[in-house]
């Protein structure tokens, strides 16, 4: 079944076409990577599906629902989730508390619960927290839960944007560009634990990155962008040897291009 | 964690006590207003500390609460007891008029806009003369009642706004280390981020207004009866200034701040009385200083707090 | 006097008090251009120019023309030193800081508020020795030379101002500033230079508005900054942060609405016009009436 689709999705700022005419699909149980160089318009894409940015023509859907014109807080309830290029993480708050705004959709208690800390109240909190813990442990993460999250070295704090991403119990996750600013050897982390996302936790990816390593292994489909206009669709050993491909990136190949 | 005990029971027993010990009626009315002073920072620091919504027409919200109870007083001859909580809801049902018109601003322009909301508040009071009887106030207030004991000592006074305050902190902190609380943080950080992880920003907003300018209500309705009388110019606007002052002061988004930032900003002018004059002079002074030196407030604020407290539970961490 | 008369009499009182207004705004706007934040203390700064002059004119020394270029001078000279001892340190804690720095002009404020009261007291003074009052009866109107006078100075400070700012390097120093800091900084532009400069110009333009409005009104009172300074940062706001012309032509605008409306709703009222102004733009036009042009006398 295909989680998501997307049809002739198009975006223009002004006078510019971001994103034109963008068709494509993500079946459940997949890894689509979303690539291309820099200002083709991937971010964008996000932005529109998650209620960012609004759409100028076209349609995104996830399962049967209409994701256009809807707020993010509603995209999140329907089952995306997602990270951001550069973390937003809730500064000031710790890495569990971080965590914990990821529950918040999937949670009910309201002011009144708070104020008389009525059990459900007491027992949804509780049992939020726990979870937290337990997903913060899955990534390694559950040493540093009490940190001030921008105290965090850069790549604990995109290990905690996916966990809070996690924590809204997504169907469809999207990273975008998880493994920027890594370096190899956290990126070799990453790509286990994107791979575990799938097989563990049963999660379907979207996944923007311009690691040709890392899209080229753990990919089922790609994607290729360029100035807003998809220009191949396929697996990585089509993608690779795409001629169009080749040229948009102008040689970039397997070497790691920073964002 | 015997050490904590110890502490709590000290100091409930001197906050208890604390009557006994002051004879003098000055400093018996420094306390009391002290205490009132420290409902509206510490409600004024879950909107903007904890909320991050800026609000310098807070004051205003008193004011609104003031004139509810000495309306419903003196008018509907209600009692306190009823009158009190009426207040706080009236001002937090007004609220809803700055806080649903002003979801989309941010930062500066959201606190020009409660300023502006403020004056025209004051202004209304001013010059609605049938109702408010404008500038001339109004004088009277009934003092409150159970029974037939009439609450008049200091000492009565006293023991009611320690109450107050006792159950907005309470309050305050519950909201603070809920779900609603997170929610808010998470709005303050990063509020675009905050509706991507399913935070309904907009309602949030509105209901930590609500919430906060309910016990700015309720510290203008102590305010009406203790003193019996209020005027528009019984809440200015800088008196929204200082309370805004107060957390700042003192430490944004601890839950200790505000009463620190009460304190120093309200007692201590008060304190050095020699110089009567002189004293606003030093509050300015002081202000300047402090924020020039220690930017994030006397608590340092939210992280150092966090992290000098981390070995027992910080105030903040869900419990 | 014919109604016609008297709504053009009040249109002209409205202009009159809208170039101070603009003058002072400028004050506001340049600041909330490049540091981000309402200097609450500029409304004082006006103030405390008003009495400098004030006691100068006492002395029986200087003319009127006189103090007010001497009072100008020394309201530049408090305006940088204010800034460099209450805004500048906090500016070095780095972003993220604005609302230490609205807490730290609310202490200055209240400062200088304090220090006027403890000086000269809480009563109006008048202006004495103030410009030569001369009036013109033109069309059945009421003009006064001090009305002439103002809108003058204040149309012509506000014209060197705009050719400052877009003519010279200073001017175009001021621009990058406000429109990226750290850019300007690694252009080679002294940025704590440029603010400092920032502040003269406001607090001269400040004092030289509150001269003019103290012999105007033949007042000066140690609130008159707030009486002012409220319309001004409105004025600010209206016209869009950061841009001069949108400050000069909402002070204006509001100086017109306050007379207008004082004039024919409710005097009682004065001081809330200039604040419903401001939550009408607050609410639909959040970047002011007048977008800022890229580059165009932009601060």
């Amino acid at each position: 079944m295909n989680l998501l689709t997307v049809e002739k999705l198009t975006k223009h700022f002004g006078g510019l076409a971001a994103v034109q005419e963008l068709d494509f699909t993500v079946a459940e149980g997949e890894i689509l990577a979303l690539i291309g160089p820099n200002g083709a318009g991937k971010t964008t894409v996000f932005n529109m599906l998650t209620g960012l940015t609004g759409v100028t023509a076209g349609e995104a859907r996830f399962k049967d629902t209409r994701l256009n014109g809807l707020p993010s807080y509603q995209v999140v309830e329907l089952g995306l989730g997602r990270t951001f290029q550069n973390i937003r993480l809730f500064g000031k708050m710790s890495v569990l508390s971080n965590v914990m705004v990821g529950f918040h959709c999937r949670t009910r208690t309201g002011l009144f619960g708070a104020l008389l800390q009525t059990p459900r109240a007491s027992r949804e909190f509780r049992q939020a927290r726990e979870r937290a813990v337990e997903l913060l442990a899955m990534f390694g993460l559950e040493g540093v839960r009490d940190e001030i999250s921008r105290n965090l070295p850069y790549g604990q704090q995109r290990g905690v944007e996916i966990v809070r991403a996690l924590a809204t119990d997504p169907q469809l996750l999207l990273l975008d560009e998880p493994a920027a600013g890594l370096n190899i050897a956290e990126t070799e982390v990453l790509m286990e634990h994107i791979a575990r996302l799938r097989s563990d936790l049963k999660k379907t990816i979207l996944l923007i990155e311009h690691d040709m390593k890392m899209v080229m292994n753990i990919s089922d489909r790609i994607v290729v962008l360029d100035y807003g206009v998809k220009i191949a669709e396929g697996g990585p050993e089509t993608i690779k040897a795409d001629p169009r491909v080749i040229e948009a990136y102008l040689g970039t190949g397997f070497r790691k291009s920073h964002a | 964690m015997r050490l904590r005990w110890m502490v709590w029971i000290v100091a409930a027993a001197v906050l208890l006590g604390l009557p006994r010990m002051v004879t003098d009626d000055y400093w018996m009315h420094m306390i009391i207003m002290t205490g009132m002073w420290m409902i509206l920072a510490v409600s004024m620091d879950l909107i903007y500390g904890y909320g991050g919504q800026l609000n310098l027409g807070h004051a205003s919200f008193a004011a609104i609460g003031a004139y509810f109870t000495a309306l419903l007083m003196l008018r509907l001859n209600l009692s306190y007891w009823v009158a009190m909580p009426l207040s706080g809801l009236g001002a937090a049902v007004i609220s809803l008029l700055v806080g649903v018109p002003t979801m989309r601003l941010k930062g500066l322009y959201l606190g020009l806009a409660t300023l502006g909301f403020g004056e025209i508040v004051r202004l209304t009071l001013l010059m609605w003369y049938p109702m408010t009887r404008g500038p001339m106030g109004l004088p009277g207030i009934p003092a409150p009642t159970i029974g037939s004991f009439v609450i008049e000592s200091k000492t009565a006074f006293y023991y009611i706004i320690l109450a107050l305050l006792l159950i907005t902190i309470y309050a305050t902190r519950r909201v603070v280390n809920s779900r609603m609380g997170i929610a808010l943080m998470a709005i303050r950080d990063d509020e675009v981020a905050a509706r991507a992880m399913g935070v309904h920003s907009s309602w949030y907003k509105v209901e930590v207004f609500m919430v906060g300018t309910f016990f700015a209500g309720i510290a203008g309705s102590f305010y009406a009866v203790y003193v019996s009388f209020i005027s528009p110019d019984s809440f200015k606007m800088m008196d929204s200034f200082m309370i805004f002052s107060m957390p700042i002061l003192g430490g944004l988004g601890t839950l200790v701040g505000p009463l620190i930032g009460a304190l120093i900003l309200y007692v201590l002018p008060e304190a050095t009385r020699v110089f009567a004059q002189y004293r606003m002079l030093w509050v300015g002074m002081l202000l300047v200083v402090t924020m020039v030196t220690q930017p994030l407030g006397i608590l340092g604020g939210f992280e150092a707090l966090a992290g000098r407290f981390r070995r027992s539970k910080p105030t903040l961490q869900p419990e | 006097m014919h109604p016609f008369q008297e709504f053009v009499q009040q249109l002209i009182n409205g202009l009159v008090i809208g170039s101070i207004y603009s003058l002072v705004a400028l004050g506001y706007t340049m600041v909330f251009g490049i540091l981000g934040f309402i200097n609450f203390a500029h409304g004082d700064v006006y103030m405390i120019g008003t009495f400098l002059g004030l006691v100068l004119l006492g002395t029986g020394a200087f003319s009127f023309t006189a103090a007010l270029v001497g009072s100008a001078i020394l309201t530049g000279i408090i305006g940088v030193a204010i800034e460099k001892v209450c805004y500048r340190p906090v500016r070095r804690f780095g972003k993220g800081f604005e609302d230490t720095m609205l807490v730290s002009a609310i202490g200055v404020s209240i400062f200088l508020e304090t220090l006027a009261q403890i000086i000269w007291g809480t009563e109006t003074h008048a202006m004495g020795g103030g410009l030569h009052r001369v009036a013109f009866q033109v069309w059945g109107l009421r003009i006064s030379s001090v009305q002439i006078t103002i809108l003058v100075v204040a149309v012509a400070l506000m014209a060197v101002l705009q050719l400052f700012v877009t003519r010279t390097v200073t001017g175009a120093a001021m621009r990058a500033t406000a429109q990226n800091m750290t850019a300007a900084r690694l252009m080679g532009i002294s940025i704590d230079r440029i603010i400092a400069i920032t502040f003269a110009i406001g607090s001269v333009m400040a004092a030289v508005g509150g001269m003019l409005v103290g012999s105007y009104f033949d007042a000066v009172y140690p609130m008159m900054g707030w009486t002012t300074g409220i319309p001004a940062f409105t004025a600010a706001v209206v016209g869009g942060v950061g841009s001069l012309p949108g400050a000069m032509i909402a002070g204006v605008l509001i100086g017109l609405i306050e007379t207008l409306g004082s004039a024919y709703i409710s005097s009682g009222f004065r001081a809330g016009f200039a604040f419903i102004v401001l939550i009408i733009t607050l609410l639909f036009f959040p970047s002011g009436l007048f977008k800022a042009k890229r580059g165009e006398g932009k601060v």
